[in-house]
């Protein structure tokens, strides 16, 4: 095309059909039509893994997963979880075991969303929904304490007042956690090894790559053979 | 050829390919570490008999009769062995031996409070097998049960490693836990009805390889990874043991013991342990206050500062520098000394006294001085002290271990049989007072008079009864010093700091002008002004009537502390000083060696140093201390006190620290004298400290509070007998003219006639019994 | 004489006084809105080239976005680097940000064109043109004031006090002084064409298609124009004067709030103005489109207002082009653009213009116009396989000595 062909590729990209972004919270176009206007916006459906706002998480009986073990915090990049552990009451234990998280802090304003913690976390108590649209006025809001990440008693986490919550973000949160084994060993795909949770159950497992590789492609010749 | 080379005095060795010179006799898992291969091991302590329980340390050995595995620990080093500890056979066997303590070991990794400074995990990580085939179902037990009020022991983890037990038995003394049970069900435990009430309970949470001991004051604070650490020296008694203080989050939580061969071989005693939890305690005062209305309110540092400044003038321009009493300044920093001492001297003020009536006096840092290794060393220790297990903790280890070694022989000359008492090779009761003449009689016995020849001779001095007057001590003392003139000594004072502000200058500049006496003057109304540093003369001083007729009677008083203590409640202005582990200093201990103390946390509201006080408050007199900083303030201290000299440098005064410079060695020359006899019907009273009592580092510790027990009278089963009391009654004593009346225990240890009442407890103050002016202090006891 | 402007001829009364303050308003009204829309457009038009949207939250389609850009950098914290040197640091957004509107006070804005009309109007009685400023040497003093744009530039650089900017503002000058002379040269083609410097002159000599002087001219000093004036101005292609993944923020690193806000506005009052100026010179300005007689005339608008409207569109059509080139082309290197403004525009533009002088030349003289072009050419030629000699030694002995490139 030489030179002036790179000019008509851009001029071809005009126009609604090309756009790959959408009309993020269109804010006028939608006032006007008199609709709230966030329920309006168009979002793109959020990849199934996506690293969001953290939750503590709880067992199918109400206990706290946290046990306030700091591995969260120190594996963190960041530095930006708190966390100090404090001896179970006998007569009304927070968690199963001696020790629970008694204080627990997340900074948003230093979080990256590694999830780091959520890998290292041994009990699978954090981890991370899809919620990422929290934005605060002031620092202090930014601390989020365990009362505000820890999940409701009906497993579901907690909206708070200026968090944006669409369905489907507390799903799959930390799928990629189910997908194999705990030590990541192959063998084990598809075997439950973990705890239910509040709300949820058990969450199934994840589909092992073979199994994701058949159901999106379509059979061919290579793989007749190949070992699965 | 001749051989002139000298004969070896080492052993040569191979480890790992490398050739090794070692002692003879030396361990081997020691001279393969000291070339630089680390054996793994768990139950190898180096302060510690070698058991080879854990037989972790597994090394390969080719030797004259070919390869075997032995335990490096419990094998000496012997020319010509050919060590690897990396060979194919010691690998498979240190990981089979860590395969075999991970099967039982639970999963607790996460919330135990070793993990992250676990040698366990450390060498499962480093010399582990990976991978754990053990499928069965763990042993369990109740988990955790504390075994003192201080420990808590979860017998899950315990990986049977005898550290704990041997500690407890070889080095504390105090056997109370061993294995109890066999094969699978072997486990650490308590003996019935007799918990873990060691005084350095604390030590076994420090060596425990595992996080099967733990201290209830450090369960769950922190993660080691949140640690900051400093090395510091540890203030709470004489002995200042080499510490570690870490904090986190600018608090302090959690002190560990260095090991340092001077002093105290990494141990610490519980009440240093744990006491950090006074710094941080809620009733620290964070500002300085101010009596209006008759009550303490906060003010500003201004305020404060203006108000002292002005009641020292009016009492300095109108009555003259002798009606000024500074008592205190044994708690702080030879720093911190030094500055007060400065400014007294600029002012004129020569009524000082860091001690609080209740130690000796300072002359006793002018005799020929023993360092502890050199006490430990010396084949005859003659001890003229308190209770040390009680008073100075890690010193009566090091007498303990010197004495089990047969290095030491140690004559205990006390009224009460005290924790050295069954290793004494001669422990001789006496009547408090009585001191001269036993110790004349004692030395003048072939059998002693033949063991003070075989060498070194040195005299642990102390104040062990706050009831009589240090005299007699002293004149004990001087009858060994004139026995043996070759002979040293080792004053062990109380207080932390006592040697440190004494040489700092913080000690009568004038007969007559000690602790007593300045409170006689107050009392008397000659002295309307006392400065009170960091002291507490209405719970430490051992004359309590003293002390009350003194604050009724004098004008004005400020007091700086760290805490509104019974004597800060008289204040007119108390000003905030920064707490141990708020401050940098040097402090010197009872032999005279100056190490540093570090700073770890920001101090408490706006207190400071004592320094700084004192500075200011010269800024405020018109007195310029000419400091500013602290280094300024450190070159002046040791250019100024030329005992002070081997301190200069700041390397000098980390780890094991400089020895102060003696001065010229004076000697007693008073003949020894007894004091009289009693009278029959009367018993004699003895008055000592114990570990825990109503100190303020102890009762702000809310793990050790509990521990402080309440005041009692002591009294020999015979005596009470006599008497026909039973045990608990409340008895009633009574002695110049004042008083108590107090529950009566039954104790072997306390010698007829003699009754033994614990000083500062709780409950009824045995200090209005005595009085400072009385040789010492007989009381009748009566039945109620 | 002041200007070309009838309303200054003679007298200077009240009322000629009052309009030239109002044109002074209008002017920079106009201006400083054309800027505000023009980096509206520019983001719009960007989004639509690379498939998402542009700002579309502040005011309808975000077109308050520049206002709210302009109020965040309001509120911003001015910062002074210690190194800086105060005075000129606080000088050189000026010495940006004013010769654009001065530029801008040349062109001429509208008027009425049509049919050989000299693009005189009528106010308030006044016989006028609509432009600000008509001055007898017009484009020369674009050019001056061009000038003066490289000393802020220059200065921002030079007073930051630290490494990257001083390269930022030594590499911009450079770029800019080197492209002044291809401008000032393709220049020199038009006035020879259009036989006047004044702005107001240049347009009415295009009255039909082909006197556009893009025609008259040929292509290529339009061409070159066009290409100078991008680097000129420091747009994409050759905008690594500013380039963040070289050079930080080149000049305008150290510069923070309202200071930074000038530069930026600079920039595209700057592109507008040359927007503006390229229409003029090239494109008849507010002349509409007639060719052979017949002469487009948009309903609706009265002829006093319909060379607005013209030249309203043709600028439009320049800023689209820039920004195209922004979205399309990728940056040049320093040493790429500096060999196309010294070894292919200048040699260029300088050879258009002597054959555009020979023939203008030969038309006078009455020579045969084809053989004395070709004449020209072949001597051009000549040149130009001289030029390429010296070049192809030039990079031997570059090479004999190892130099980079």
């Amino acid at each position: 095309m030489g030179y002036l062909g790179g000019f008509l590729v851009t001029f071809r990209q005009h126009g609604r059909k090309n756009r790959v972004t959408t009309q993020y919270s269109g804010g006028r176009l939608f006032k006007r039509k008199k609709r709230n206007a966030p329920t309006m916006d168009e979002k793109i459906d959020k990849p199934e893994r996506l690293h969001g706002r953290h939750v503590l998480n709880r067992y199918e009986d109400g206990m706290e997963k946290c046990i306030g073990c700091e591995l969260c915090a120190a594996v963190c990049p960041a530095k930006c979880i708190h966390v100090r552990g404090a001896d179970n009451d006998p007569d009304n234990p927070t968690s199963p075991g001696e020790r629970f998280g008694w204080i627990y802090e997340i900074n948003y304003l230093r979080c990256i969303h590694c999830d780091l913690c959520v890998e290292a976390c041994p009990t699978e108590a954090i981890t991370e929904t899809k919620l990422f649209e929290f934005s605060f006025t002031n620092r202090k809001d930014a601390i989020y304490t365990k009362n505000e990440l820890l999940v409701g008693d009906d497993g579901k986490p907690q909206h708070l007042p200026w968090e944006d919550w669409r369905p489907g973000e507390d799903q799959h949160t930390s799928a990629w956690m189910r997908a194999t084994a705990p030590a990541g060993d192959a063998s084990f795909v598809g075997v439950v090894s973990w705890a239910g949770e509040r709300g949820y159950g058990v969450r199934p497992a994840e589909a092992s790559q073979a199994q994701a590789d058949a159901a999106s492609l379509p059979p061919s010749d290579a793989d007749v053979g190949r070992k699965h | 050829m001749t051989d002139t080379t000298a004969p070896k005095t080492t052993v040569s060795l191979t480890v790992d390919g490398r050739s090794v010179e070692a002692k003879p006799g030396e361990l081997l898992i020691t001279a393969c570490e000291q070339s630089g291969s680390f054996v793994p091991h768990f139950c190898y302590h180096p302060r510690m008999s070698p058991v080879g329980m854990c037989r972790q340390c597994i090394v390969e050995v080719e030797g004259p009769r070919g390869k075997a595995l032995v335990v490096s620990c419990m094998t000496p080093v012997a020319e010509g062995q050919v060590v690897s500890t990396t060979s194919e056979p010691a690998k498979r066997a240190q990981e089979g031996v860590l395969e075999l303590l991970l099967a039982n070991h639970p999963l607790d990794c996460p919330v135990c409070d070793k993990g992250g400074e676990c040698p366990l995990q450390d060498q499962a990580f480093s010399h582990g097998p990976g991978e754990s085939r053990y499928v069965e179902e763990k042993r369990h037990y109740e988990k955790p049960i504390p075994i003192s009020e201080l420990v808590y022991l979860d017998r899950e983890r315990c990986i049977l490693c005898d550290r704990c037990t041997r500690f407890a038995g070889e080095v504390a003394g105090d056997p109370l836990i061993s294995f109890t049970s066999r094969g699978n069900n072997t486990q650490v435990m308590t003996f019935p009805d007799e918990p873990f009430s060691s005084y350095f309970s604390g030590n076994t949470v420090q060596i425990c390889p595992v996080g099967a001991l733990t201290s209830s004051a450090y369960r769950f604070k922190a993660r080691p990874w949140d640690l900051e650490q400093v090395e510091s020296t540890c203030t709470s008694c004489s002995v200042g043991c080499r510490t570690v203080v870490q904090s986190s989050r600018d608090e302090l939580v959690r002190y560990q013991g260095v090991d340092i061969e001077s002093v105290n071989w990494g141990w610490l005693c519980d009440r240093g342990r744990f006491n950090f939890e006074s710094v941080n305690s809620k009733n620290r005062v964070h500002t300085p206050l101010m009596r209006k209305d008759g009550a303490l309110v906060e003010t500003t540092w201004s305020n404060a500062l203006d108000a002292a400044g002005r009641i020292l003038r009016t009492v300095l321009n109108d009555k003259g520098p002798d009606a000024v009493g500074i008592i205190g300044g044994a708690r702080g920093s030879n720093e911190d000394a030094f500055a007060w001492a400065k400014l007294a001297d600029m002012l004129g003020i020569s009524a000082r006294d860091a001690q609080l009536g209740d130690g000796l006096p300072a002359e006793v840092f002018a005799l020929p001085q023993a360092t502890i290794a050199e006490t430990c060393a010396s084949p005859t220790v003659i001890l003229l002290a308190p209770d040390l297990k009680e008073e100075l903790p890690v010193l009566y280890l090091r007498l303990r271990d010197a004495a089990e070694k047969r290095t030491t022989r140690i004559i205990e000359v006390s009224p009460r049989a005290t924790g050295l008492s069954k290793y004494a090779w001669k422990s001789v009761r006496h009547d408090p007072g009585d001191q001269p003449r036993v110790v004349s009689e004692l030395l003048a016995t072939p059998e002693v008079a033949e063991q003070l020849l075989r060498g070194a001779v040195t005299v642990v001095m102390g104040r062990g009864n706050l009831a009589e007057s240090p005299e007699f001590t002293l004149l004990a003392t001087g009858a060994v010093l004139t026995a043996v003139p070759a002979a040293r000594v080792l004053p062990v004072v109380r207080r932390g700091n006592v040697r440190g502000a004494v040489t700092a200058g913080l000690t009568p500049q004038r007969p007559d002008a000690d602790t007593n006496a300045i409170l006689s003057a107050a009392a008397a109304g000659k002295v309307e002004c006392l400065v009170l540093i960091g002291a507490d003369p209405a719970s430490d001083v051992p004359d309590a009537d003293l002390v009350r007729r003194a604050f009724a009677a004098v004008k004005h008083v400020i007091a700086v502390d760290t805490f509104v203590t019974e004597s800060a409640r008289h204040a007119e202005v108390l000003l905030p000083a920064s707490a141990y582990g708020e401050k940098v200093g040097t402090t010197t201990n009872c032999e005279g060696r100056v190490s540093d103390v570090a700073q770890k946390i920001t101090t408490a509201g706006t207190a400071r140093p004592d320094w700084m006080i004192a500075a200011e408050l010269g800024l405020e007199l018109g007195v310029d201390l000419g400091i500013s900083s602290y280094g300024e303030l450190h070159d002046a201290m040791t250019a100024a006190v030329s005992a002070f000299a081997p301190a200069a440098e700041a390397k000098a005064v980390r780890r094991e620290g400089a020895v102060v410079a003696h001065p010229t060695p004076v000697r007693i020359t008073a003949a020894p004298r007894s004091a009289a006899t009693r009278l029959s019907h009367q018993f004699r009273l003895h008055v000592a400290r114990l570990m825990y009592d109503r100190a303020i580092s102890t009762s702000e510790s809310p793990s050790l509070a509990p521990l402080a027990r309440e005041a009692a009278v002591h009294i020999n089963p015979g005596d009470a007998q006599r008497l026909g009391v039973r045990e608990g009654a409340d008895v009633r004593l009574a002695a110049n003219g004042a008083a108590v009346v107090m529950p009566l225990k039954v104790d072997d240890a306390v010698s007829r006639g003699v009754v033994f009442v614990p000083f500062n407890q709780h409950g009824s103050d045995v200090r209005q019994l005595i009085r400072h002016d009385v040789a010492v202090t007989d009381v009748v006891v009566e039945v109620m | 004489m002041l200007a070309l402007d009838p309303m200054l001829e003679g007298e200077v009364l009240w009322t000629p006084l009052i309009i030239v303050v109002l044109k002074v308003l209008v002017v920079f009204v106009v201006g400083l809105v054309a800027t505000m829309l023009m980096v509206w457009f520019e983001r719009k038009v960007i989004a639509g080239m690379q498939n998402r949207i542009g700002p579309n939250k502040a005011g309808p389609f975000g077109l308050l976005q520049t206002l709210a850009d302009g109020i965040k950098l309001f509120f911003k914290e001015d910062l002074l680097p210690r190194r800086s040197d105060r005075f000129v640091f606080a000088l050189a957004p000026f010495l940006s940000f004013v010769p654009a509107f001065l530029s801008f006070a040349i062109i001429p804005l509208g008027g009425d064109y049509r049919d050989g009309n000299d693009g005189i109007v009528t106010w308030f009685g006044v016989e006028t043109r609509v432009q600000l400023a008509d001055p007898h040497i017009g484009v020369l003093f674009a050019l001056a004031i061009s000038s003066i744009a490289v000393y802020g530039i220059m200065l921002a650089g030079w007073s930051s006090g630290s490494k990257y900017p001083l390269l930022g503002s030594v590499r911009a000058s450079a770029q800019m002084v080197s492209y002044e002379a291809a401008l000032g040269l393709s220049l020199a083609s038009v006035i020879l064409i259009s036989g006047t410097l004044s702005t107001s002159g240049i347009v009415a000599a295009q009255s039909t298609l082909t006197d556009w002087h893009v025609v008259a001219t040929g292509i290529v000093p339009f061409v070159i124009f066009l290409v100078a004036a991008t680097a000129e101005l420091n747009r994409p292609p050759f905008d690594l004067v500013e380039a963040e993944q070289e050079l930080v923020g080149g000049f305008n690193t150290e510069y923070s709030s309202i200071r930074f806000a000038l530069f930026y506005l600079a920039e595209f009052m700057n592109t507008v103005t040359m927007s503006a100026m390229i229409v003029t010179l090239f494109f008849g300005g507010p002349q509409p489109i007639s060719y052979g007689g017949v002469t487009l005339d948009i309903p609706l608008i009265p002829n006093g207002l319909e060379g607005t409207v013209w030249l309203l569109g043709k600028v439009l059509v320049f800023l689209y082009i820039y920004v195209w080139f922004r979205a399309t082309l990728p940056r040049l290197r320093y040493d790429q653009l500096m060999d196309l403004g010294w070894k292919v525009l200048i040699p260029g533009s300088l050879a258009w213009f002597m054959l555009l002088a020979v023939q203008r030349l030969a038309r006078n003289e009455g020579w045969n116009v084809f053989t004395t072009t070709a004449a020209a050419v072949v001597v051009l030629g000549m040149c130009y396989a001289l030029l390429q000699a010296a070049f192809s030694m030039s990079n031997r002995t570059r090479e004999r000595e190892g130099a980079q490139f």
